[in-house]
């Protein structure tokens, strides 16, 4: 008996303080997108994306969005709040947009929440916007129901077969790291499309220049191992496409930790898809082709890692890669060396097959 | 002196395996890389490796004292040390178990507060677990070496997930090795130790395995299983994480967990958090049961009469931290008492017991 009192005071008690709120998935407005435009030094206008999906069977979802002006992202989503007509919820966040100017201005207190929220996942995609966040993402267009929808397809699929790997994490890890430097694609809106326009290049975390699609390209192959996208070259007066089915590369550190020397290999694979008038029965020949391609190859790193060490940012991580190499490399150093570290770039080139004709 | 526990009270040697790993393995994976990172940055792996060679040396201390007193340590402090002082060690050993009951209760219950549901009171979650522990430990202890078995299988899958981050890993993060100095990696070991503790428990449930020299085999192979999975908890995020990226992250396992992604289950730490219940669990219910079997060879208690109380008092205490810079600080104190425990309590009592067997057989 005294037991059983026992028991049935602790269920009560559990029972009657249970004050866990309930998330139900129909009762919650998914924010699928957000961005930021700049107002000024402190206030950030901010646009939320979250499509509305009404009753029914077979309706289709409407696009919704937000937008308030404040000093902190959760200050605006409260403020976004306001507007909507259930709670909103984050936790399937998919693209988040910073607009240039505030990119310029330094994206610190804009990504911290973001690495500090449990709710927020770590492979969710950063860009930048070149123009209003906010145009970007009321916009509708023609090739989608959902804007938000666009825009994630666009940032996880198609983008990521021109331009380097990015999401929230290596955006953190490039930030806190030494020796690598944050970059992010550029989206613009276009028309009733949004269009991918390059890379853009930070500093810590200010944006400080971009990179053209080409060039973005040309840093993929520089940056990672990966298997898409085509390599246009000429040669002799005409034009050839090559599809890229493998490229790997790899960084190779020597000299002395005061005058290090760094030089990347590159190993491209290729297929070639468009020839006119190009004759490949020959080994010869294709060799031919092969060296214009790797020319052309090691033209175009070497400008674009001129480029970088001009500006003075360290996108690719090589200063990672020298730390690694020398014991004890001073780290305080590297700020200095960089723009002056020689960096040659080796690329090796490899025409496996050209289609089904010669 | 109470008699040995019955033969159908015991469990085989093979188990002292579970025993040992799930005592071994506890909350503290989620965020233990940061704390050695912190001591001995990418070169934090050879702390672990020495850490844990250092482990199988205690371990075997821990078994020669039980083998050779044949019984639990309560009654080996009595012949060493005398009614008196031994039951004072015994008792302080009590306490020592149940302090650790109460941080790594709070420091679960914090990892649900911050990670799951933030407006979770402390209490709610105590009481919820404490009931858990409370049907276990009436069990009796072959319930609870029982649970440390299904813990063992059910975190084995989640070994695979450390396996995801490492698309994404850099591995020069890793290079070049041995860059800090032997006092870094040092301390980084000592941080390590205290991690391994926990098969202390092998002083209090000696008697309840049969053949129990056999186990000692288990017991090792249990730490080496350990080590190995320590080793890559520690590995995956020094490769993942950038150096000032770890060193920021509270829980970097579960930060880990962020980036597996399946087609039907967007965040996976949330079922990571959930399955670690089941790692936590075995070293919540252990630890109370050796207390509880320590106060019933000291005070001819009731065992199962002193559970009840006990949790009650462990409830009162955890709601007593109350936030994160709390825990950590409590963290610390008791991760300092477990160093000495584990490096200097063990030792002693070692010696003392081989000095006095040596000096009783030249009597």
């Amino acid at each position: 008996m005294k037991k059983a009192l026992f028991w049935t005071v602790i269920a009560a008690i559990l029972l009657f303080n249970y004050n866990l709120e309930t998330k139900v998935l129909e009762d919650i407005q998914i924010i699928t997108a957000t961005g930021y435009d700049y107002v000024d030094k402190d206030t950030l206008r901010g646009t939320t994306d979250a499509p509305f999906y009404p009753q029914g069977q077979d309706v289709k979802p409407i696009n919704a969005s937000f937008t308030a002006s404040g000093h902190t992202i959760h200050n605006i989503r409260q403020q976004n709040q306001r507007e909507a007509q259930r709670n909103l919820g984050a936790g399937r966040l998919q693209s988040f947009l910073i607009n240039k100017e505030v990119a310029k201005h330094g994206v610190k207190h804009l990504i911290d929440p973001l690495g500090r929220s449990t709710y927020i996942g770590r492979d969710i995609k950063l860009a930048v916007v070149d123009g209003s966040t906010e145009k970007l993402l009321t916009a509708d267009y023609s090739n989608s129901q959902v804007t938000s929808r666009y825009l994630s397809d666009l940032l996880e699929e198609s983008i990521s077969r021109l331009a380097p790997e990015t999401e929230l994490h290596t955006f953190l890890a490039q930030l806190d790291g030494f020796g690598q430097e944050p970059f992010l694609p550029i989206i613009k809106q276009r028309d009733d499309h949004i269009r991918y326009m390059g890379l853009a290049l930070f500093k810590d975390d200010k944006y400080v220049d971009e990179l053209s699609v080409q060039d973005g390209y040309t840093f993929k192959m520089l940056h990672e191992k990966f298997k898409h996208g085509i390599y246009e070259i000429k040669y002799k007066n005409a034009y050839i496409a090559i599809e890229n089915l493998q490229s790997k590369v790899q960084y190779s550190v020597s000299g002395t930790a005061a005058k290090p020397r760094v030089t990347i290999y590159v190993t491209l694979r290729g297929k070639v898809q468009e020839g006119y008038g190009l004759t490949l029965h020959t080994k010869a020949k294709v060799h031919a082709v092969e060296k214009e391609w790797r020319k052309e190859m090691t033209t175009k790193a070497e400008k674009l890692i001129r480029k970088l060490q001009t500006l003075r940012t360290d996108s690719l991580g090589v200063g990672e890669r020298v730390r690694s190499h020398f014991r004890h490399f001073p780290k305080s150093s590297w700020e200095n060396l960089y723009p002056n570290v020689p960096i040659h770039v080796e690329v090796e080139t490899n025409i496996v097959n050209t289609g089904i004709i010669e | 002196m109470l008699p040995l526990p019955s033969e159908d009270k015991k469990v085989s040697p093979y188990l002292a395996f579970y025993i040992v790993h799930s005592m071994q393995l506890g909350v503290v994976v989620f965020s233990f890389a940061r704390t050695i990172v912190k001591e001995a940055g990418h070169d934090a792996w050879i702390s672990v490796l020495i850490a844990g060679a250092a482990i199988h040396l205690i371990l075997w201390m821990t078994y020669q004292i039980v083998i050779k007193g044949n019984n639990d340590i309560t009654v080996i402090h009595r012949e060493l040390f005398g009614k008196w002082l031994g039951g004072l060690l015994t008792l302080l050993l009590a306490t020592y178990l149940m302090v650790i009951f109460v941080v790594i209760m709070r420091a679960y219950i914090e990892v649900i507060q911050v990670w799951m549901f933030p407006e979770l009171q402390t209490w709610y979650m105590g009481i919820l677990l404490s009931i858990l522990v409370y049907l276990y430990v009436m069990g009796g202890f072959r319930v609870i070496v029982g649970l440390c078995l299904l813990s063992f299988f059910f975190t084995i899958p989640l070994l695979l997930s450390l396996l995801f981050p490492l698309a994404n890993a850099q591995f020069s993060y890793l290079l070049p090795v041995m860059e800090h100095s032997t006092i870094e990696i040092l301390e980084g070991t000592k941080q390590m130790a205290i991690i391994f503790s926990g098969f202390e428990v092998i002083l209090f449930c000696y008697p309840f395995i049969k053949q129990g020299q056999r186990s000692h085999k288990w017991a090792q192979f249990g730490t080496a299983f350990t080590t190995f999975v320590y080793l890559a908890a520690t590995m995956v995020p020094i490769v993942y994480f950038s150096e000032g990226q770890l060193e920021k992250t509270i829980w970097p396992t579960l930060t880990l967990w962020k980036i597996v992604d399946f087609p039907f289950l967007e965040r996976f730490e949330y079922v990571g958090v959930s399955i670690w219940l089941f790692v936590m669990l075995p070293n919540l219910c252990l630890y109370l049961w050796a207390a509880t079997r320590a106060l019933k060879q000291l005070f001819s208690i009731q065992q199962r009469k002193m559970v009840m109380p006990l949790l009650f008092l462990t409830v009162f205490a955890s709601t007593l931290i109350e936030n994160g810079i709390q825990i950590r600080q409590f963290n610390t104190f008791v991760d300092w008492i477990s160093f000495y425990i584990v490096f200097a309590y063990v030792p002693f009592v070692y010696l003392y017991q081989l000095i006095s067997k040596k000096m009783r057989r030249s009597e």
